[in-house]
C-alpha cells in the first residue's frame, strides 16, 4: 500500500463507491421483491414480475443520460475546459428533469395504457394498480438521481455517495417494511419514493461541499446531447441485447429441453444481472483514466491499468469462487422446490461460474474503448450480449445436451474475450493493443509519484530538473519549475499537517514548451490565486512565482488538486 | 549543500556549493546563528550555489536583520538563474548583491 501511486490510492477510494453505486438501484428492487412476497404473498411477487421491466426502463433512460454526460464532464476537466464542463453538466441536469417530467406523465396519464400493455391476471391487476399509484413519483426521481450519482463521483465525493447508497439500500429496506404492512404494495413504492427522494436531498449536499467543482451552466444542445448519448449509446444497446438473448435462447430451450431446464436458464439470467458489478472497476477508474486521456499522458493510463486489470482479474475470481461455492443458496433464493430442479440449477450455475473472470475483462475493456472507439465498443457489446453466447450456448446445447448449455455459458466469455483481442489485433494491429495508446505514445512524458514528504519533494524537484535538461529546457526556466516543485508541495505541507498526502507530478515535453502539472490530495488550494492571503514567506514565494507565470490554471479535479502550468524550453 | 566558513577578524564569509532548500535551509540557519557574535561583515559567496528556495532566502533575510545591527552583508557572484528569483521576489532590493 506504501507504494501505490497518486492515481491507483485514487482509484481504490472511489473503488467501494463506484461498485455499491452501480448496483444501488438493483438492489432497491431487489429488496422490494423480497418484501413484496414476504409481506403480501406470491400474487404480489408474481406482479412485481410485471412490474420490474419498467423500472429497468427508467433506469435505462436515467443512465442513457448520465452516464455519456459524466464522461464528457470528466474529459473537458482534463482539457481544463471548465466551461464546456459546466454545460455538461447543466445540459445533463435539464435532460433528466425533463425525462423525469415526461415519465412522471406518462406513469400518470397513460397508466392505463401501460397496464394494457402488461396485460396482466385478474388477480395481479390490483397489486400493479396499487403500485402505480406512487410509482410516477419514483420515475420522476430517477433520471435526476442517476445524473446525480454518476457526476458527484464523477467528481471524486465518494464520502456523499456512500451515505447515499447507504441511506437507499437500508432506509427502502426499512420504509418498504413497515409502509408495505400498513398500506401494502402502494406502502412499498412510497418507502421507495421517500428513500430516493432523501437519497436526492444527499446527493445535493455534495454542492456545498468545498471539494465540489460542479457548477450548473444552462445549456441545451441538439449537438451536444449527440456526443453525450454517443457515450450512452453501448449501455443503451446491451438492454437490447440482453433482450434479444433472453428471447431466443428461451425459445431454443422451450424447443429444444424440459419447462425444468427453462427455470435452470431464467435463474441463470437473473444471476447474470448481478455481473453489473464488474461495472463499478470502470466506474472507479473511468475519471482518473479520462484526466489523463485528456494530458494524451500514457505513462499514467498504463500504471493505473495494470492495477486496474489486478482489480478486475481478483473481482472476477472472488465473484466466481463465491457463486461456485453459493450456488445452492442462490437456487434457494429463488424460491425452487423440488430437490431434484435444486440440484441441477446449483451444478448449472457451478459450472457457468467459470466463465465470470473472462467477464469481468471483457466487460471492463468494452468500457474502455468506449471513449476512443465507440463503434468497436459497439461490436465487443454486440459479440459479448447476444452473438457469442447465443452461437456457443445453442452449439453446445445441440451437441452436448443440457451440460453443453450451461458448458457454452462458461464458455461464451472466454470465447468472446479471445475473438475480440484477435480482431482488435487484425484491425488495428499489435502495437495498439490494448490500450489503444500509439497516438499518446509519440508524447515525451515523465511521471513521478510521491509521498508529501520535503525529502520526497526535493528528491522529485532534482528528477525533474533531470529530465528538464534533458529535454532541454533553458537554465532560468528549470529554475522556475524547480521552484514551483518545492514551494507548492511544501506549502501544501504546511497545511495539512499531522496526515500523509500523496502527489503525481507530470512533464510533458513538446517542441518548444513543457508541461508541468501538479496532483496532490489533501485539502483544497488554488495556488494560482494571486488573492491567496500571504502569511509566510513560502506563501510569497509562491505568488511572486505565479505573477510571472502567465499560462496557469487550477482546476479542481475529482476532489483533488490539480495546477498544469505551461513553460516556454528557452 | 556544502558550506566553507571562512573568518578573518571581524569578517565572515560562507561560501555554498550546491542547492539552499528546505531540506539544507537549517543547516546553514544553525551555522550563522552560531557564528555572527562580534562579526561586522558577513558575505554570502554564491559562486558555487545552484539553487535557492525561500526556506534559503529566510535564512537570508533573518542574517540581514541581524546583521543590519551589527555590521554589513552582502551576497557575492550570484548566479543569473538566482539573481533572477531575488528580481522576482523583490529580495535584490532588500540585500546587497554584489
Amino acid at each position: 500500500m506504501q507504494n501505490l501511486s497518486f492515481s491507483v490510492r485514487r482509484f481504490f477510494s472511489l473503488l467501494l463507491s463506484a461498485s455499491a453505486s452501480i448496483v444501488v438501484w438493483l438492489v432497491t428492487i431487489f429488496e422490494d421483491t423480497l418484501v413484496s412476497s414476504h409481506l403480501l404473498g406470491e400474487t404480489a411477487l408474481a406482479a412485481y414480475t410485471h412490474i420490474v421491466p419498467i423500472y429497468s426502463f427508467m433506469l435505462f433512460i436515467g443512465t442513457a443520460i448520465a452516464v455519456g454526460s459524466s464522461v464528457c464532464y470528466t474529459y473537458e476537466i482534463g482539457k481544463l475546459n471548465k466551461e464546456r464542463a459546466h454545460e455538461f453538466f447543466g445540459q445533463a441536469v435539464i435532460l433528466a428533469i425533463i425525462a423525469g417530467c415526461i415519465l412522471l406523465g406518462v406513469n400518470t396519464i397513460g397508466s392505463s395504457l401501460v397496464l394494457g400493455i402488461m396485460n396482466p391476471t385478474a388477480d395481479l391487476a390490483p397489486y400493479i394498480n396499487q403500485f402505480m399509484k406512487w410509482f410516477p413519483w419514483v420515475s420522476l426521481l430517477i433520471p435526476l438521481s442517476c445524473v446525480l450519482m454518476n457526476m458527484v463521483q464523477a467528481d471524486g465525493d465518494t464520502r456523499i455517495v456512500n451515505f447515499h447508497n447507504g441511506i437507499l439500500i437500508i432506509g427502502n429496506f426499512l420504509l418498504s417494511w413497515i409502509l408495505g404492512g400498513k398500506y401494502g404494495m402502494e406502502g412499498i413504492v412510497l418507502g421507495t419514493f421517500i428513500s430516493s427522494l432523501v437519497g436526492l436531498i444527499i446527493l445535493s449536499l455534495h454542492f456545498f461541499q468545498k471539494q465540489n467543482s460542479l457548477r450548473f451552466k444552462f445549456h441545451l444542445n441538439f449537438k451536444d446531447v449527440l456526443v453525450a448519448f454517443r457515450f450512452s449509446a453501448v449501455e443503451a444497446c446491451e438492454y437490447l441485447y440482453l433482450a434479444l438473448l433472453t428471447f431466443l435462447l428461451s425459445q431454443f430451450v422451450t424447443r429444444y429441453f424440459d419447462e425444468n431446464t427453462l427455470t435452470t436458464l431464467s435463474v441463470m439470467f437473473e444471476g447474470l444481472e448481478m455481473t453489473v458489478i464488474f461495472g463499478g472497476i470502470w466506474q472507479a477508474a473511468e475519471p482518473l483514466i479520462n484526466i489523463y486521456r485528456a494530458e494524451e499522458n500514457a505513462v499514467g493510463i498504463r500504471r493505473l491499468m495494470h492495477y486496474v486489470n489486478g482489480t478486475a482479474f481478483f473481482e472476477g475470481l472472488f465473484v466466481t469462487i463465491g457463486t461456485f461455492v453459493c450456488a445452492p443458496l442462490l437456487v434457494l433464493l429463488f424460491h425452487i422446490q423440488t430437490p431434484e430442479l435444486q440440484n441441477s440449477t446449483a451444478a448449472a450455475i457451478r459450472i457457468a461460474s467459470l466463465g465470470l473472470l473472462a467477464l469481468a475483462f471483457v466487460n471492463l475493456y468494452n468500457n474502455y474503448y468506449l471513449h476512443e472507439h465507440p463503434w468497436f465498443a459497439m461490436f465487443i457489446s454486440a459479440m459479448r450480449n447476444l452473438a457469442v453466447p447465443v452461437a456457443v450456448i445453442t452449439l453446445m446445447g445441440i451437441q452436448f445436451g443440457k451440460t453443453g448449455l450451461w458448458i457454452g455459458c462458461a464458455l461464451a466469455p472466454i470465447f468472446t474475450l479471445g475473438l475480440c483481442a484477435l480482431i482488435f489485433i487484425l484491425k488495428f494491429g499489435r502495437t495498439e493493443f490494448p490500450l489503444f495508446l500509439n497516438e499518446f505514445d509519440q508524447n515525451c512524458y515523465y511521471q513521478f509519484d510521491y509521498p508529501m514528504t520535503p525529502a520526497a519533494i526535493v528528491s522529485l524537484r532534482d528528477q525533474v530538473a533531470k529530465s528538464l535538461t534533458i529535454e532541454g529546457v533553458s537554465p532560468n526556466i528549470r529554475m522556475k519549475a524547480m521552484l514551483l516543485i518545492e514551494e507548492m508541495n511544501m506549502a501544501f505541507i504546511e497545511k495539512n499537517k499531522g496526515k500523509m498526502h500523496y502527489g503525481e507530478c507530470s512533464l510533458l515535453a513538446k517542441e518548444d514548451s513543457v508541461s508541468l502539472i501538479l496532483k496532490n490530495s489533501g485539502k483544497l488550494l488554488d495556488m494560482t490565486n494571486l488573492e491567496m492571503s500571504v502569511s509566510n514567506l513560502r506563501a510569497y514565494m509562491v505568488t511572486s512565482l505565479m505573477v510571472y507565470q502567465e499560462k496557469r490554471a487550477y482546476v479542481l479535479t475529482t476532489s483533488y488538486n490539480r495546477h498544469v502550468f505551461e513553460f516556454p524550453k528557452a | 549543500m556544502e558550506i566553507v566558513k571562512t573568518k578573518e577578524n571581524s569578517s565572515l564569509t560562507f561560501a555554498l556549493e550546491g542547492r539552499l532548500d528546505t531540506m539544507t535551509a537549517p543547516q546553514l540557519e544553525a551555522e550563522v546563528n552560531n557564528s555572527l557574535e562580534g562579526v561586522t561583515d558577513l558575505a554570502f559567496d554564491f559562486a558555487k550555489l545552484v539553487y535557492v528556495s525561500s526556506a534559503g532566502l529566510r535564512v537570508l533575510l533573518a542574517a540581514q536583520k541581524k546583521m543590519n545591527k551589527q555590521g554589513k552583508m552582502e551576497v557575492r557572484n550570484v548566479c543569473p538563474e538566482i539573481k533572477e528569483v531575488l528580481d522576482v521576489t523583490g529580495f535584490s532590493d532588500i540585500l546587497t548583491i554584489v
